[in-house]
């Protein structure tokens, strides 16, 4: 049987020889059709790379610019994501990772709001963000801002630590057929193919292609392959029209299907109870979305927005799920207040999602992680926001105030203010001090269903695989014991934010942002250990156990109650920095120190079901971009994180590693790349699954070359 | 795209490297010969880019512009620097068709009939240009002024590899023109 691999090569070969132009003509590039702001964002010379002037935002914002991306060794979204200050990015398995900023970490961290093009992509059944479903052609991203903080007001929901907001270019800005290809040991393979043009004088679209075959990683315990393969591909396609002057609007579409190997652990009531076995995941879905911006009068401008999102996910032991979410936001911008500005806005979303049990492959008698969800639902959250920047001293101080409520009609309205100050004494100085109040609103999770953490063997009973997670083992039960968490009901969490921040330029050549904060935080989500029940039968162990016939009771159920009963703090500092020591050498550099402590009732047999410990203490990284030589350039990335404990009796060491990126263009419209990720060390363990649902994983060493080339 | 699941622990797929180099090949002995840019060419663009992008966001006087003839964009530049600005040519300014005119120098009898002047690489502006400018609402731009020279209505400034503007308010008010508030937030306004 022919190796797959070979069959796409062929097709995209032909494809590729197609498509060339057989005239020698190159287009001149013109920027006629780029907006105001693109045009004042262009470089005037592309070989200076002069650092960003600075920036005039009174939050923590770090922006990865579209030349970051195209310089970077990082070929997926978290992977760019590993070198912002105060955001950690740490991979699970090929196709998972656990992505936070600020703490409280974990497979289904939900503490981070991340948007696409002002589309809110985190699921709300976990309040989490399956990124393998996330992606994009990287040659279309204009630039990704990430913010640390509470996101308050302008962006959607839960934007409790922080926004990720990755914003792809406007069709006027990517046109022209750009084709990429990749191949090497754990990237196997890639292809990017996109393309713009234009229709008419005030419209343009570009669409793309891309697909990929990723190797699988190795298991930490054995070695051996963690059969997590991955495998997707993905398509999108935007038209804007219309101009900025009057009327602009946007219509754009995507689509995604993947297949995720995972190297699972499953829960049994009968040994060997906890099951190592191989599943995979397959996901889809769609996304349309459109944007409707229009000038009012002189100064003043209104945006209306509306997408729908549809996907499903059939996650084998833990639920298939399908969605459709519909969201509408209008916001209205008035600047003819003299020194305010000022924004307000209203959305709606709606989601309706279906559930059953994701059974492909397994036993039958497997326990699903997601309990009691089978039917679906309808779940709406409404919120209103208003955001003022009030101009205290003109070009000097600035005083933002903002407000937003959110709806949800399960659980009522909360309201989430803020307040900022930004001094600018100099063009090279920014200060700024904020407090804020953010919300998580409650999953669907946290209102309905129960999820069943794990199954925990009869203290007789050896587990023979070496894959099998043994986090729970402080249980000591002569039944096999059900961990099954969420009668009761999660509400709303909260964290009052308390934030400062100095930006200053030293010199042209240098720059240096640094960001102190201090979370603190109340009705963070716990759940409670109760006596256990027995099965079937009912009453309390132990009493239970002694009160029924031998051999009656089959298992025990711990059936802990959820609720709002953990608080705490975190707090930390991040550091970014810029600096070109010499004309063609420039450094990047962030630091992240970091602590956090969350407690619940401990005496009452509470625990707080989101990990302080997951978190590193401290983690840097140091980027050099280094232009060799007129059509060379090289980049090194080398970071560290400290070690952490993602999940209950896991410890995983910290580690350094390096990635790099050596290109060369030896036409103008061709550029060859060799690629390295994770060199220091042959595997290393970054992360493991809170859930105890997957065995743990090693990230490989990768080699993988690129080729790209323009049209 | 349905690709069957199987079982792979592939190392270097010696069979990706053969279809991969022929690739390379093909492309390095088909692709299209750069062409070379003449020196400045990007900033050029750049700063004409810029010029089009400010004329949309300035209305002029219903009198100043015949109802149904054509916008008359009036530059003073060298020959690579018109080659750029005749991109603008046909394009929609004020929503009239727009028509490039070229000076040889700019004085009050020249500037007669246009409606925008851009005054490229440092020209020379005299009181006389900006008189007549205000009077016949011209929307006088020009390039990066020297220090105490005249400076126009709108001024395209470079500074740390990036082009900005500066506006004259005054200067604008008093030729009947308007300016869109967007422009004015993204330039240095000067009273």
């Amino acid at each position: 049987m022919k190796h797959p691999s070979e069959a796409r090569t062929r097709t995209l070969l032909i494809v590729l020889l197609a498509t060339l132009p057989s005239t020698l003509v190159h287009a001149a590039e013109d920027f006629l059709d780029l907006n105001l702001r693109e045009v004042l964002d262009l470089d005037i010379t592309t070989a200076s790379r002069k650092p960003q002037s600075v920036s005039q935002a009174a939050a923590a914002v770090y922006v990865i610019t579209a030349e970051d991306i195209r310089r970077s060794p990082a070929r997926t979204l978290p992977d760019l994501l590993r070198t912002v200050p105060g955001l950690q990015v740490a991979s699970i398995t090929t196709s998972t990772w656990a992505i936070s900023a600020r703490g409280l970490n974990g497979r289904n961290a939900n503490k981070l709001q991340v948007l696409i093009d002002g589309r809110s992509v985190y699921s709300p059944l976990f309040g989490g963000v399956y990124w393998d479903a996330q992606d994009t052609a990287l040659a279309d991203i204009e630039r990704i801002e990430v913010v640390r903080g509470p996101g308050g007001t302008l962006w959607g929901a839960n934007a409790f630590h922080g926004v990720i907001n990755i914003i792809t270019r406007s069709a006027a800005s990517s046109q022209g057929t750009q084709l990429s290809l990749s191949g090497g040991d754990e990237e196997k393979f890639a292809a990017t193919l996109k393309h713009g043009g234009q229709i008419g004088d005030d419209a343009h679209y570009r669409f793309y292609v891309k697909g990929f075959d990723r190797d699988a990683s190795r298991l930490a315990s054995t070695g051996a392959s963690a059969r997590d393969g991955w495998r997707a591909g993905a398509a999108g396609a935007r038209l804007d029209f219309g101009s900025e002057e009057s009327s602009a609007y946007t219509l754009q579409g995507d689509y995604y299907y993947g297949e995720a190997g995972e190297p699972s652990v499953l829960n049994l009531l009968r040994p060997p109870y906890r099951l190592y076995q191989p599943t995979e995941t397959h996901y889809e879905g769609a996304s349309v979305l459109g944007r409707w911006q229009r000038q009012v009068g002189e100064s003043d401008s209104f945006t209306l927005q509306g997408f729908v999102d549809f996907t499903r996910r059939d996650w084998t032991a833990h639920t298939e799920e399908k969605r459709v979410t519909w969201d509408l936001d209008f916001q209205y911008h008035l600047r003819s207040l003299p020194r305010n500005d000022l924004i307000i806005g209203i959305g709606m979303r709606q989601s309706d999602d279906s559930y059953a049990a994701a059974t492909r492959h397994i036993p039958a008698d497997v326990l699903q992680f997601v309990q009691g969800q089978s039917g679906g639902g309808v779940q709406r959250l409404f919120s209103l926001f208003a955001q003022d920047d009030i101009s205290l001293v003109p070009d000097d101080l600035t005083l933002t105030l903002g407000a937003k409520v959110e709806h949800l009609p399960e659980t009522g309205s909360e309201i989430s203010p803020n307040a900022r100050l930004l001094w600018t004494p100099a063009g090279s100085w920014s200060i700024w001090g904020a407090v804020s109040r953010a919300v998580r609103t409650p999953t669907r999770v946290d209102l309905r269903g129960k999820v069943v953490a794990a199954v925990e063997p009869p203290a007789s009973y050896v587990i023979s695989q070496p894959e099998v997670l043994r986090g729970f083992n402080q249980i000591i039960s002569p039944l096999p014991i059900v961990l099954q968490q969420g009668s009761g009901r999660v509400i709303a969490e909260r964290v009052v934010s308390f934030e400062a921040g100095v930006k200053h330029r030293f010199s042209e050549t240098l720059g240096v942002d640094v960001s102190a904060f201090r979370n603190e935080y109340d009705r963070l989500r716990t759940a409670q250990l109760v006596p256990p029940l027995c099965q079937p039968g009912g009453g309390t162990a132990p009493a239970c156990l002694l009160a029924s016939p031998p051999g009656s009771v089959q298992y025990l159920i711990e059936n802990s109650p959820v609720g709002n009963r953990t608080d705490g703090y975190g707090q930390g500092v991040e550091l970014a920095l810029d600096w070109m020591p010499v004309g063609p050498l420039r450094l990047q550099g962030a630091l992240t120190v970091f602590k956090s402590l969350t407690e619940a009732d401990y005496a009452a047999g509470e625990f707080e079901t989101d990990r302080d410990s997951g978190t590193p203490r401290t983690q840097w990284s140091l980027t050099a971009l280094w232009n060799a030589g007129r059509n060379t350039d090289l980049t090194l990335a080398l970071r560290q994180v400290d070690k952490t404990s993602p999940a209950i009796g896991i410890e995983v060491d910290g580690y350094t590693e390096l990635d790099a990126r050596l290109a060369w263009r030896p036409r103008q419209n061709l550029e060859l790349a060799l690629h390295g990720r994770n060199l220091l060390h042959g595997r290393h363990q970054e992360y493991a699954s809170e859930l105890l649902d997957i065995a743990l994983t090693s990230v490989e060493r990768s080699v993988f070359g690129q080729v790209s080339f323009k049209f | 795209m349905r690709i069957p699941f199987h079982n792979t622990v592939a190392r270097m797929p010696g069979r990706m490297t053969a279809p991969l180099a022929a690739l390379t090949l093909a492309v390095l002995a088909l692709a299209p010969l750069a062409m070379a840019q003449a020196p400045g060419t990007r900033e050029r663009q750049i700063r004409a880019a810029l010029v089009y992008k400010v004329s949309r966001f300035v209305t002029w006087p219903e009198a100043a512009i015949p109802a149904r003839g054509p916008f008359t964009f009036c530059h003073v530049s060298d020959d690579p620097t018109a080659e750029v600005l005749a991109g603008i040519e046909g394009r929609s300014i004020q929503n009239r068709r727009t028509r490039m005119r070229r000076l040889d120098a700019a004085d009050a009898r020249t500037v007669a009939g246009c409606n925008l002047l851009y005054l490229t690489g440092r020209s020379a502006l005299t009181s006389e240009v900006i008189t007549a400018s205000v009077a016949g609402a011209i929307l006088l731009v020009v390039d990066d002024p020297r220090e105490g020279a005249e400076a126009g209505m709108v001024q395209l400034v470079s500074h740390d590899n990036r082009m900005s503007l500066a506006v004259d308010l005054a200067l604008v008010r008093n030729a009947r023109l308007r300016i869109d508030s967007t422009l004015l937030q993204l330039a240095e306004v000067r009273q």
